[in-house]
């Protein structure tokens, strides 16, 4: 194209996953146990993108990423020297714990359905992008988890060509997409379950705020035959010290 | 007895040739370089007929098109498609740039050889392994080093024109067109540290904040991790970023003469 004679096409796209694996602010795993919303999962941390330390609710801010690695790299390090005693020995792993993994990478490295990696992967962003976009409808969304539930199923039919070992990487986008689908699935449930709009979850069927039944965090779990259950944890409404005051939530305007 | 020919199984066959689909409207070829650890075979190269308006303008475009609907056992490595990580280096139309930002319009030659970057081991098809680039960069220390103690209060300072002094320096990524492309590095890659790094040693050399200057030049003073450059300046050619590591690595010998004369 030529920029003096023609616009520029400009589209927006996903970069970033809010949202993750959720954890405390010295990035250990926490999950809904016996009714406990924070139980820490001895010895899991989860820090970055993959993590949910939920700092800034449900907007994106700038740097939302750098303080995700930066800070609470930082944290987790910290954590690990104080609740490691050098010398200590991990407890004993069950004889089958690499099992299901292996089997799984076997498993995808043979795969010889009759749909490339490709084809799927394409499928998914381009649903991804028209249901779970920047503004969403009940219809749309509704709309995208079924698609993505029989896109995720269509990965039974994947078909791997490079059988390598050495820098494969059909196997590891294969692996990647496997990854993604699952979080596809959960990120446009859990969208579809939210009748509010939050942050970046902007419902145009539900166009305002509702702290009274949606102040809260999504939990989502996933099984292996895709079914997915959805559950809940409050958000924290304090601060660690008595430095500043809570920042209670306010309507986002321009 | 000199071997002027390369050994039986360096040989390069030609492999497989993939037509573009009946219907296509505008098509360039692309003869790309594959070789498979595991095969046992000769490296080949395979021949693929890419439809350009169903691509973007990019070499990398046409690569992933390639890997995603033609071929998925074609491998290079990219990531960021923009010019900023350096992964997607390679040698497309004879010239060792960023698959990225290099233009398919912009080759010259109807069927645009992509080769991985030039005289390095090869893993596989376009990726080579710069373990030794890498340990080369590390052995520089490519970091800010000190003596005195930081100020209790802010940062180490830099005023503007201090500052200025690593622009042409500060944009490289490290993709190792450069140094590939120099016939030195070549021949003495082992021990000759090749233009990147030596940009990147100048790049904290002359920096304001590093104290550690004499060091680094002591580091340098060999007759091979510096002075196997003979100016041949095919690293400032083939920059894909416009920088010129030739100047760089000037710059790092007249510092060196003038402490001998000072």
């Amino acid at each position: 194209m030529d920029v003096e004679k023609q616009p520029i096409p400009v589209i927006p796209t996903v970069h970033y996953n809010m949202g993750g694996v959720p954890t405390n602010y010295h990035g250990e795993v926490v999950q809904l146990k016996d009714g406990d919303p924070d139980a820490v999962v001895p010895g899991l941390y989860a820090i970055g993108e993959c993590a949910c330390v939920s700092v800034h609710g449900a907007n994106r801010l700038g740097s939302n990423s750098l303080l995700d690695l930066v800070v609470f790299g930082r944290a987790v390090a910290n954590r690990c020297a104080e609740t490691i005693r050098p010398g200590q020995p991990h407890k004993r792993l069950p004889a089958d714990a690499l099992d299901k993994s292996l089997a799984n990478l076997d498993r995808v490295r043979h795969a010889s359905g009759d749909t490339p990696t490709a084809v799927i992967r394409d499928r998914m962003q381009r649903s991804m992008q028209s249901h779970a976009a920047v503004f969403r409808t009940q219809e749309t969304l509704a709309e995208g988890v079924e698609q993505i539930r029989e896109i995720r199923d269509s990965f039974a039919d994947v078909r791997v060509s490079d059988r390598s070992l050495v820098w494969n990487s059909d196997l590891i986008e294969t692996l990647e997409l496997q990854n993604l689908l699952g979080q596809a699935l959960v990120t446009i449930v859990s969208a579809e379950n939210r009748k509010e709009s939050r942050g970046a979850h902007a419902r145009e069927d539900y166009p305002d705020r509702d702290d009274e039944n949606w102040q809260k965090h999504t939990l989502c779990w996933l099984d292996e035959a895709g079914n997915t259950r959805i559950d809940y944890r409050p958000v924290h409404m304090y601060t660690l010290d008595d430095e500043v005051e809570v920042v209670p939530p306010v309507a986002r305007v321009y | 007895m000199a071997e002027f020919t390369l050994p039986k199984n360096s040989k390069i066959g030609k492999g497989r040739h993939f037509k573009a689909p009946a219907g296509s409207t505008r098509v360039r070829s692309f003869k790309v370089y594959r070789w498979n650890p595991d095969d046992g075979q000769n490296p080949r190269t395979d021949t693929y007929e890419v439809d350009l308006d169903k691509c973007g303008p990019m070499v990398l475009d046409a690569l992933i098109k390639i890997k995603n609907e033609i071929d998925p056992t074609l491998t290079f490595r990219r990531s960021c498609r923009e010019g900023i990580c350096g992964s997607c280096a390679m040698n497309i139309d004879g010239t060792n740039t960023l698959a990225c930002t290099r233009a398919i319009e912009d080759c010259k030659q109807d069927e645009v050889p992509v080769y991985p970057l030039p005289h390095m081991s090869v893993i596989k098809d376009l990726v080579p392994d710069l373990t030794h680039f890498y340990a080369q960069y590390a052995s520089i220390r490519p970091w800010l080093r000190t003596q005195s103690a930081p100020p209790p209060d802010r940062e180490r300072l830099q005023s503007p024109a201090d500052r200025d002094k690593l622009d042409g320096l500060y944009e490289c990524i490290l993709c190792a067109c450069c140094s590939t492309a120099c016939p030195s590095y070549w021949w003495n890659g082992e021990r000759y540290l090749g233009p990147a790094i030596l940009l990147q040693a100048y790049r904290w050399i002359v920096d304001s904040r590093d104290e550690d200057t004499g060091t680094r030049l002591d580091d340098l003073e060999d007759p091979f991790k510096l002075y196997r450059c003979h100016t041949i300046m095919n690293c400032a050619r083939t920059c894909p970023k416009g920088l010129n590591p030739g100047k760089a690595i000037g710059e790092i010998k007249r510092l060196m003469l003038a402490r001998q004369v000072g």
